[in-house]
C-alpha cells in the first residue's frame, strides 16, 4: 500500500485518550504525514494533557461537542456504548469519523450512524486495523490470486491472557462493550475471515458465558464459497495467534498481524520451510497506514478499506452469534462435590 | 445455610482459586457473586474469566475500607482468597494483613453470615514432625514474608471477627494445582518448556498436592456451616512427592525437563546464577546509562541511584564497561529454574499435614487423587496451549 502525502494534512481530533489512543492511534499519527492531530479530547483533562505533551498535540478539550472548527475529522476511541452518540454529534458538526471497533454495540445503532454519515455527506470508517498489516494483505491477495487453489479450510486462533492496559472498565460490561471476547477481540478475526474468504453462510457459535461476556468462544462457519472456517477466540488463554488457510494447491500460515507468511505447496513436507525470521511487527506503521487510508477517503479519493457498512454487518453477525449461542464444552469443568451434593456423592 | 441463591463477595476472584470458586458458586449454586479486581489497567485473563462466569467486577483495593464496605453490603458470604502479590514486601504485607483486617471488619459490620479465609500450611514452619495437625504450633516459621504475613492475616481475622461477632473458618492449603493454576501449573509448565526445573533431594519432599476442585469443595462445606473460628488443613487424598508431581508435567512435555540437586548443589547453583546475572546485568545497565541521556535522566530520579553514583561513579562505569567487552558469551543452554535458597527446606519437607479433622468435622472428602486431578489438568493445559498437541 502506498502512502500519499497530501499538501495539507487532515486536521485530526483524537476523541478518547485511553490505551488504544496512546499505544495505537497517536503513534500511528506521528508516522502519518497525511494527518496532523490538532486536538485531544477526554473527560479526564489531566490525562488528555499528559498525552498531548507526550505527542506534541497543541490543544485539549473535555467535550467532543466542542470540536467544530478545530478539526476536519475525528478518530473516536471511546468505549463502544458511546460510539453512536459521539458519531452523530461529530458527523453532524461536519467531521469525518474513523470509529474504533466495534462500530457500535448493536446493528441498529450502526444503522443510525450510517444514516447520519449519509445525511452529513461525511466518511464513516471503522478501525479494522488488521486489514493494514502486511501479512493479512498478502493473505488476501494470495487467496484472490488462486495460487492456493480452491480454499477448503480456514482456521484462526486468537487469544491473549495478558492484560491490555485499559483505562476504563467497559470490557467487563456487556452493555457497554456489546458483548465479550466475540465482539471485543473477535470482531477483528471475523472481519479478516470475511474480507479474505467472502461471506459466512451458516454458523455455529459456542461461548463459555451465559452473560454475553465470553472469555472464550468458538465460531464454526460454512462460507458461501463452500469452505469451512473455525475461529477460536480467548481472553483467558494465550493462543497461537495465527491463521491457517488450506487450499487444494497449498496451505498458508500467517500471524494475525505480522510482516511475513509461510506458504507450503500441497504435498510438500513441512520441513522444507526454513526457520521463520519474521521482522518485528510494525504496529505503529499499520496504524499510520490506517490513518493514511482514512485521510484519502476524507479527501474523496476512495472509499476506506473498512467502511461503516462492514462494521455494521459485523455487528449483525455478532448478534446472530449471541442469539444462537451454545455452551462451550470444557471437559474439566465438572460439578464440584459440595453441601447439597454430599448425599449423592 | 443453603448456598443456592445467596450473594457472595470473593476476593482474589481474578486469581486461580477465586476464579474457580466463582464459576462454581455462579453456575452450580446460582449465587450472585461480586469480586474485587485491583484496577482496569492490568486486569488480565483472570478478571475476564470471572466476568465470563457472571461475576460483578468491583475495581478497587483491599486496603480501601470504603470500597470493601460497598462491596460486602448485601452479601451473605465472604470468601477471602486474595493476598498481596505486588510491590515491595511492605506493600504485600499491607494487603495481606491489613487488607484482611479491613475486610473482616467490613464484613462483620455488614453482618455477613460467614467468612471463609484461605490460609497456608506454610504457617506451620519448618522442621515439622512426621505428622502435623491443626493445633501444632512451631516457633520456627519459614524465613519468607509470605508465611509470616499469612499467619498474621489469620490473627487479624480472628481479632476482627471476634470483636464483630462474625462466624469464620480458616482453611490452610498446601500446593494447589489445576486449570488456570499459576505457581504449580502454568508456571512450571512454562519453565519446563523453555528450560528445566530443579528438584531438591531428587524430589522426595511431600507436596501436599491438591486439585483445585477439592479446595472448592472445602470452601463450600465451610461456607455451608456456621463458622466456629476453626482451622482446617486441606489437601488431596494422597501424599504426593514433588518428583511424582512434576514427572506428570514432564511426561506431557516430553522434554526431559527435571534436574535433581542436593541441597548444597542447589545453594551453590543459585549463588552462581546470581553472580552470572550480575556479571551480565551490571555492565549492560551501566552501558545503557552511559549511552542514553534519557535513561540516565530517568534512572537519576530513582532515590538510590544518585548516592551510588556519587560514591562509585565513573570509576565503576569505566571498569565494568571495559569488562563487558571481553566477557565470554554464555553457552546457549536451557536455563534451570532453581528453588530460592530460603525455600529449599520447604520443598524437602516430608511432613504429612493431616486432613483428619477436615474429614471428620467438615465432611471433607477429597475426590481427586493425582492421577484424576492431572487428567483434568492435562485436558485444560492442552486447550490452553501450554502443552502442544501433535500437529499444532
Amino acid at each position: 500500500m502506498t502512502m500519499t502525502i497530501a499538501t495539507t494534512p487532515l486536521r485530526l481530533a483524537v476523541v478518547g485518550c485511553g490505551a488504544i489512543a496512546e499505544l495505537g492511534h497517536l503513534p500511528g499519527a506521528a508516522r502519518c504525514p497525511d494527518v496532523k492531530v490538532t486536538v485531544l479530547v477526554d473527560r479526564d483533562e489531566a490525562r488528555a494533557r499528559a498525552l498531548a505533551d507526550m505527542f506534541g498535540v497543541p490543544r485539549v478539550e473535555t467535550d467532543y461537542n466542542a470540536l467544530a472548527g478545530l478539526a476536519d475529522a475525528a478518530c473516536v476511541a471511546l468505549p463502544p456504548h458511546l460510539h453512536r452518540h459521539s458519531a452523530e454529534v461529530l458527523l453532524g458538526a461536519g467531521l469525518h469519523v474513523l470509529m474504533e471497533k466495534p462500530l457500535a454495540t448493536s446493528a441498529a445503532d450502526a444503522d443510525a450512524m450510517l444514516a447520519a454519515a449519509a445525511a452529513a455527506n461525511r466518511v464513516l470508517a471503522v478501525a479494522m486495523m488488521r486489514r493494514y498489516a502486511r501479512s493479512t494483505r498478502y493473505l488476501k491477495d494470495l487467496v484472490a490470486s488462486g495460487m492456493l487453489g480452491r480454499i477448503e479450510r480456514y482456521v484462526a486462533r486468537s487469544g491473549a491472557a495478558d492484560a491490555w492496559p485499559s483505562r476504563s472498565p467497559f470490557t467487563f460490561n456487556a452493555e457497554q462493550a456489546g458483548g465479550g471476547a466475540l465482539i471485543s477481540n473477535g470482531c477483528h478475526d471475523i472481519d479478516l475471515l470475511e474480507w479474505v474468504l467472502g461471506s459466512i453462510a451458516d454458523l455455529t457459535f459456542y461461548s463459555d458465558s451465559p452473560a454475553r461476556m465470553d472469555g472464550n468462544c468458538l465460531l464454526e462457519c460454512r462460507m458461501a464459497s463452500g469452505a469451512t472456517a473455525t475461529i477460536e477466540i480467548s481472553r483467558t488463554r494465550t493462543l497461537a495467534n495465527s491463521i491457517r488457510i488450506e487450499g487444494t494447491l497449498g496451505t498458508v500460515d500467517a500471524p494475525l498481524m505480522g510482516e511475513t507468511v509461510s506458504i507450503l505447496p500441497r504435498g510438500a513436507a513441512p520441513d522444507v520451510l526454513g526457520p521463520a525470521n519474521s521482522p518485528p511487527f510494525d504496529y505503529a506503521g499499520v496504524m499510520a497506514a490506517q490513518l493514511a487510508d482514512f485521510a484519502a477517503a476524507c479527501r474523496g479519493e476512495r472509499a476506506p478499506l473498512a467502511n461503516a457498512r462492514a462494521g455494521r454487518d459485523m455487528l449483525a453477525l455478532v448478534e446472530r452469534c449471541y442469539a444462537q449461542a451454545k455452551p462451550l464444552v470444557l471437559p474439566w469443568d465438572l460439578p464440584v462435590r459440595g453441601p447439597q451434593t454430599v448425599a449423592a456423592a | 445455610m443453603t448456598l443456592a441463591g445467596k450473594t457472595a463477595f470473593v476476593t482474589g476472584g481474578s486469581g486461580f482459586i477465586g476464579g474457580r470458586l466463582i464459576e462454581v458458586l455462579a453456575r452450580q449454586y446460582g449465587m450472585r457473586v461480586k469480586t474485587l479486581v485491583r484496577g482496569t489497567t492490568g486486569a488480565g485473563g483472570g478478571a475476564f474469566r470471572a466476568a465470563a462466569a457472571g461475576a460483578d467486577i468491583v475495581f478497587g483495593s483491599l486496603t480501601d475500607r470504603a470500597t470493601l464496605d460497598a462491596a460486602v453490603a448485601g452479601c451473605d458470604l465472604v470468601f477471602h482468597c486474595a493476598y498481596g502479590t505486588h510491590g515491595s514486601e511492605a506493600d504485600q504485607r499491607l494487603v495481606t494483613v491489613e487488607g484482611t483486617r479491613l475486610l473482616a471488619q467490613a464484613a462483620a459490620a455488614a453482618g455477613v453470615a460467614n467468612f471463609v479465609h484461605l490460609g497456608t500450611v506454610a504457617s506451620y514452619g519448618g522442621n515439622t514432625p512426621p505428622v502435623v495437625t491443626e493445633d501444632y504450633v512451631n516457633p520456627r516459621l519459614w524465613p519468607w514474608s509470605y508465611a509470616h504475613d499469612k499467619l498474621a492475616a489469620e490473627g487479624a481475622l480472628r481479632e476482627s471477627a471476634n470483636e464483630g461477632g462474625m462466624p469464620f473458618t480458616i482453611l490452610r492449603l498446601g500446593m494447589v494445582y489445576g486449570p488456570y493454576g499459576g505457581s504449580y501449573t502454568t508456571g512450571p509448565l512454562n519453565a519446563m518448556t523453555v528450560g528445566r526445573l530443579a528438584l531438591v533431594d531428587d524430589g522426595r519432599g511431600v507436596s501436599c498436592a491438591t486439585y483445585v476442585d477439592d479446595v472448592i469443595q472445602a470452601m463450600l462445606l465451610a461456607a455451608d456451616r456456621t463458622g466456629e473460628g476453626e482451622t482446617y488443613m486441606i489437601r488431596g487424598p494422597d501424599l504426593v512427592t514433588w518428583r511424582e508431581f512434576y514427572e506428570v508435567y514432564d511426561r506431557w512435555l516430553g522434554r526431559d525437563s527435571l534436574v535433581s540437586y542436593s541441597k548444597a548443589e542447589m545453594i551453590a547453583a543459585g549463588r552462581g546464577q546470581w553472580k552470572a546475572a550480575l556479571r551480565t546485568l551490571v555492565p549492560a545497565t551501566l552501558s545503557a546509562l552511559k549511552a542514553s541521556p534519557a535513561f540516565r535522566a530517568s534512572a537519576g530520579g530513582l532515590p538510590y541511584v544518585r548516592p551510588l553514583y556519587a560514591r562509585f561513579g565513573k570509576k565503576l562505569i569505566g571498569a565494568q564497561v571495559a569488562g563487558a567487552a571481553t566477557a565470554p558469551e554464555a553457552p546457549a543452554e536451557r536455563p534451570v529454574q532453581l528453588l530460592p535458597e530460603m525455600m529449599i527446606d520447604y520443598f524437602a519437607n516430608t511432613t504429612d499435614f493431616s486432613i483428619d479433622k477436615a474429614r471428620s468435622k467438615l465432611g471433607y472428602a477429597p475426590q481427586f487423587d493425582l492421577r484424576r486431578g492431572m487428567e483434568l489438568t492435562e485436558q485444560w493445559a492442552r486447550w490452553a496451549n501450554l502443552v502442544r498437541n501433535s500437529g499444532q
